[in-house]
């Protein structure tokens, strides 16, 4: 009897186990975990160490590559003019375009200090395709963010952040149109890659002051 | 004899708004039956129960925040407007900053905030909002006794009512009267707004009590000076926006009308 009562269980406990397992996270528990992971990686002593730094800056790249999806970045920020891209230039786009994001915010991660993320809520589309997660990035006064979430091979991934109320693809999307309107894509490239040459310069220029 | 005047000011500015306490005190039921608040929507544009849809990326909000009909004046502007900021008002304010300690430069924005209470509190009136108005009122009123009016004591207290300074002017007023918000528009030497927006602002400029009390050099003198105090608020976002930008101008334009989007959506 007890030998019976201990199998069912083992049996209830590894269904509920393996059923945990299996079940895909939603869109919150996808952007709390990547969030977590990021801020331990920020938090890591060997973060602030110059010599385990650039390791430490790679493992928080590549989760911020898990998490954000660049393909998704790429296509919204050009809008329905991306048809006009030839797959060529849909690639040069989509590096020059990553290349920017990286130059511009990767280096802010330096500014860090031991800034909190509180989550707060999430706002879901009608059909359920497109979730909103919300959250307060908790510093000297409190900003709210929120990750726009769509799902991608089974997984929740973020295509548009929003900081204060301003999502940043529409605000590129602004620009680009602007950039569109008077040139065709390659000068929208050259554009994009001037852009992040030149805040990779700024960085540099800063660091050495 | 400034300090007199400052002083009468202040007095002065008490009894008109004692005077005008009056209203909030008889007219808060009135307020609750019409329900003010609602008839302060009626510019937002219609949205979407969910603003999540499948296609918000290009939703008609999306679309107005885009729409420039008067870009050309705005562009003039918009790098004029930089040049000035860029060359003058930034150098003149680090040097101002660096002389001027951070506590004193907040307590004087404060002050300035606290002084344009009046203001606040009239558009709240007009705009049939007399519970804000009242709560308006009554924090003026603490700040002026606590601290002169260079803290903002009151609000560490909890409101009765949500408190929502950010419609409390003109451009809010006229809003709620039903006047359409007009394409972008940038003031000369000010900054992004809207055509509504810019009219508001020179409505404003009409509603600050002691400028009728004082002579006129003075009141432009401390005008220009309240909003170059507290100017790095104003240029720390600024840079953000448009230094990380491709195109400046565009990318403060989706920033600005995003940001007054937002605000119309909330209320």
């Amino acid at each position: 009897m007890c030998v019976k009562q201990f199998f069912l269980a083992l049996v209830l406990c590894l269904t509920t186990a393996l059923s945990a397992q299996a079940a895909p996270l939603t869109a919150r528990q996808t952007a709390e975990e990547g969030a977590s992971r990021i801020l331990a990686l920020l938090n890591d002593p060997a973060f602030r160490n110059p010599e385990t730094k650039m390791a430490v800056r790679q493992k928080i790249e590549q989760e911020v590559l898990t998490l954000f999806d660049f393909e998704e970045f790429a296509t919204r920020t050009v809008g329905p003019s991306w048809r006009k891209f030839t797959p060529q230039q849909k690639e040069d786009f989509k590096t020059a375009f990553t290349d920017l994001l990286r130059n511009t915010y990767v280096d802010t991660l330096d500014s860090y200090n031991g800034e909190k993320v509180e989550f707060t809520g999430e706002t879901s589309s009608n059909n359920g395709k497109r979730v909103e997660v919300q959250m307060n990035f908790l510093a000297r006064q409190v900003h709210p963010v929120a990750f726009r979430m769509l799902e991608k091979n089974a997984r929740w991934v973020v295509y548009d952040v929003l900081i204060e109320g301003i999502s940043m693809i529409k605000n590129y999307r602004d620009q680009f149109r602007d950039i569109l309107s008077k040139g065709d894509p390659q000068t929208l490239i050259e554009r994009v890659r001037a852009k992040a040459e030149e805040q990779k310069n700024k960085k540099q220029k800063d660091a050495e002051k | 004899m400034s300090l007199a005047r400052l002083v009468l000011t202040v007095f002065l500015l008490f009894a008109v708004s004692a005077c005008a306490r009056q209203v909030p005190d008889t007219g808060s039921e009135a307020a609750a039956s019409v329900s003010a608040p609602e008839a302060a929507q009626t510019d937002a544009l219609p949205v979407e129960d969910n603003s999540l849809d499948d296609y918000d990326d290009y939703s008609a909000e999306d679309a107005k925040i885009a729409d420039d009909p008067l870009e050309g004046w705005n562009r003039f502007w918009f790098h004029t407007n930089d040049w000035l900021l860029q060359n003058i008002v930034k150098p003149v304010h680090k040097g101002y900053s660096f002389v001027v300690p951070a506590p004193i430069r907040s307590g004087i924005s404060t002050f300035a905030y606290n002084l344009a209470f009046p203001v606040r509190m009239i558009n709240f009136l007009l705009q049939g909002e007399f519970a804000q108005a009242g709560v308006e009122f009554d924090r003026g009123l603490v700040n002026f006794m606590v601290s002169l009016g260079f803290a903002d004591v009151a609000s560490q207290s909890k409101p009765l009512y949500e408190y929502h300074p950010e419609t409390a002017n003109f451009d809010g007023t006229l809003a709620a009267w039903g006047v359409p918000d007009g394409p972008y528009f940038i003031i000369p030497f000010l900054g992004p707004s809207t055509v509504r927006g810019a009219a508001g602002l020179g409505g404003d400029l009409f509603m600050k009590p002691q400028d009728y009390m004082l002579d006129w050099p003075v009141t432009v003198s401390s005008t220009v000076f309240f909003a170059f105090n507290s100017a790095d608020r104003l240029y720390e976002p600024y840079d953000q926006i448009t230094e990380s930008a491709l195109e400046p101008y565009s990318a403060l334009r989706n920033a600005y009308m995003s940001k007054r989007f937002q605000l119309r959506n909330r209320l």
